[in-house]
């Protein structure tokens, strides 16, 4: 009878320390390169940067939550759940990014994007116990810059043809002179 | 009347020798059998002995790595050769980026030829972990078929984007049974291996939860612990309810690159006596990139 108890026991206990080592958990968010950390927008812009979650580890479908920390006045969402499903990289999330058309140039704005992945089942723990999970987060700066002026071609046309005719008729005075 | 008739004798016999066919035979050829095919194909490979002229990149997509794998980076080469587009025979081409291991491949595909331009396809296959730039140069090089010479493209620049990835095992760390006012008291089942399966390259932060007791009243402050990158972490890094970086953390790149976080409760509070967790409080710590 004792035996059998003891049997039991270590049965059971080695089924909590299987449960008690936990799962692997994972989170991989991609996003572009910007020099500096900086992205450069004109006043009255608006662009939508596409950020990348992947789920390429494990069999087990993860939900992103995001959280917008920092930039809600010029960036916005429209979800801050994804649920991605396993063995999938092309999950996009995209952030719009507006700037007002009175935003002064050399103005920046500090962007910050939280992503966290749900905590995996962390088994069952007795006593004191910590669950883990992992976030990344996602910073940049987003810089006002003047738009670039744009010359228009009708103008640059114009203002060649006026210098070729200016040399034609310095050239045909130079020509009268010498006569 | 006997002119017809040698007209016509003449007329019949070139008929006659038209239509025969001019063979011959002598007698030792009697034993001649088979048969007569049809057709015969004949294949010449001419091969030009001008060199390859212009050996050119198509513009490179920005890509971004894949979580611990293989990102395949297709990139499109168009060579000329005056002798036409098949006489070029090969094209390989690499990725190089200064301080890190070279990408290529050596034998790109071929797509199409046209005129006096061949299409190549390349595809290199680009490691989670490689440095995160916009100025990674891929050059290609093309041989010539006929001459055999080479000659290389003018470089082309592309953006290998950032991945901030990891895994974390095991999800879940514990203490037991702890005694108010124990000492130096080191988790039982750390340390918590984080493993940096993208190429973010910089420390490893953590934010801390207060543990709630199973009466969902009593607290264990997450300021009583102390995380480290060493065991024991008594003397560590006091974990907060907000984010801090670990110090001497390092999310290195590479295969397998991992950082391990040991944990330590440097004096136990003298709390209410039951169980105290993060899961109680609904949440968990968190590591961070």
């Amino acid at each position: 009878m004792k035996t059998i108890k003891r049997g039991g026991l270590l049965a059971v206990s080695f089924v909590f320390a299987i449960m008690l080592i936990g799962i692997v958990s994972a989170i991989g968010v991609g996003y572009p390169y910007w020099e500096n950390g900086q992205v450069k927008m004109t006043p009255g812009e608006k662009q939508t940067i596409n950020l990348n979650l992947q789920n390429n580890i494990g069999d087990a479908d993860v939900t992103y939550t995001i959280t917008l920390a920092k930039g809600a006045s010029i960036a916005s969402l429209t979800k801050y759940t994804y649920l991605v499903k396993a063995h999938t990289t092309s999950t996009m999330v995209p952030l719009v990014l507006s700037i007002p058309s009175d935003a002064k140039v050399g103005d920046k704005i500090e962007v910050n994007l939280d992503f966290v992945t749900a905590a995996a089942d962390a088994g069952v723990a007795t006593g004191t116990s910590v669950s883990l999970s992992e976030a990344v987060s996602v910073d940049f700066e987003v810089v006002v810059v003047q738009k670039p002026v744009k010359f228009p071609t009708t103008w640059i046309i114009v203002g060649i043809l006026v210098l070729i005719v200016l040399i034609w008729l310095i050239s045909a005075g130079r020509k009268k002179r010498k006569k | 009347m006997e002119k017809k008739l040698v007209y016509f004798s003449v007329v019949v016999l070139m008929i006659s020798l038209m239509t025969v066919s001019v063979t011959s035979a002598g007698y030792l050829d009697r034993f001649i059998t088979g048969r007569v095919s049809a057709g015969v194909n004949v294949s010449v490979g001419i091969t030009g002995i001008h060199p390859i002229s212009d050996v050119a990149i198509d513009a490179i997509d920005a890509q971004t790595p894949t979580e611990n794998g293989i990102t395949y980076v297709p990139a499109t080469v168009r060579v000329t050769d005056s002798d036409g587009g098949y006489d070029v025979e090969s094209v390989s081409i690499v990725f190089t980026k200064s301080g890190e291991a070279t990408r290529s491949d050596s034998s790109c595909d071929f797509v199409s030829a046209g005129g006096d331009t061949a299409v190549f396809l390349c595809n290199v296959s680009m490691w989670y972990y490689d440095l995160n730039a916009d100025d990674w140069s891929a050059l290609a090089t093309a041989t010539d078929k006929g001459n055999g010479s080479y000659i290389n493209s003018t470089p082309v620049e592309f953006i290998y984007g950032l991945l901030k990835a990891m895994t974390i095992s095991p999800s879940s760390i514990s203490w037991g049974t702890l005694d108010a006012g124990d000492t130096d008291q080191s988790a039982i089942d750390d340390p918590t291996v984080i493993t940096n399966t993208g190429n973010y390259n910089d420390t490893v932060g953590l934010t801390g939860l207060n543990l709630l007791g199973a009466n969902s009243i009593d607290i264990f402050p997450a300021t009583d612990f102390a995380v480290g990158v060493s065991d024991p972490a008594c003397g560590g890094d006091q974990v907060n309810v907000s984010p801090i970086n670990v110090t001497d953390s390092i999310s290195s790149r590479g295969l397998g690159a991992t950082e391990e976080f040991y944990y330590c409760v440097p004096t136990v509070p003298n709390i209410p006596t039951q169980e105290y967790s993060t899961a109680n409080a609904g949440g968990s710590w968190i590591v961070s990139y």
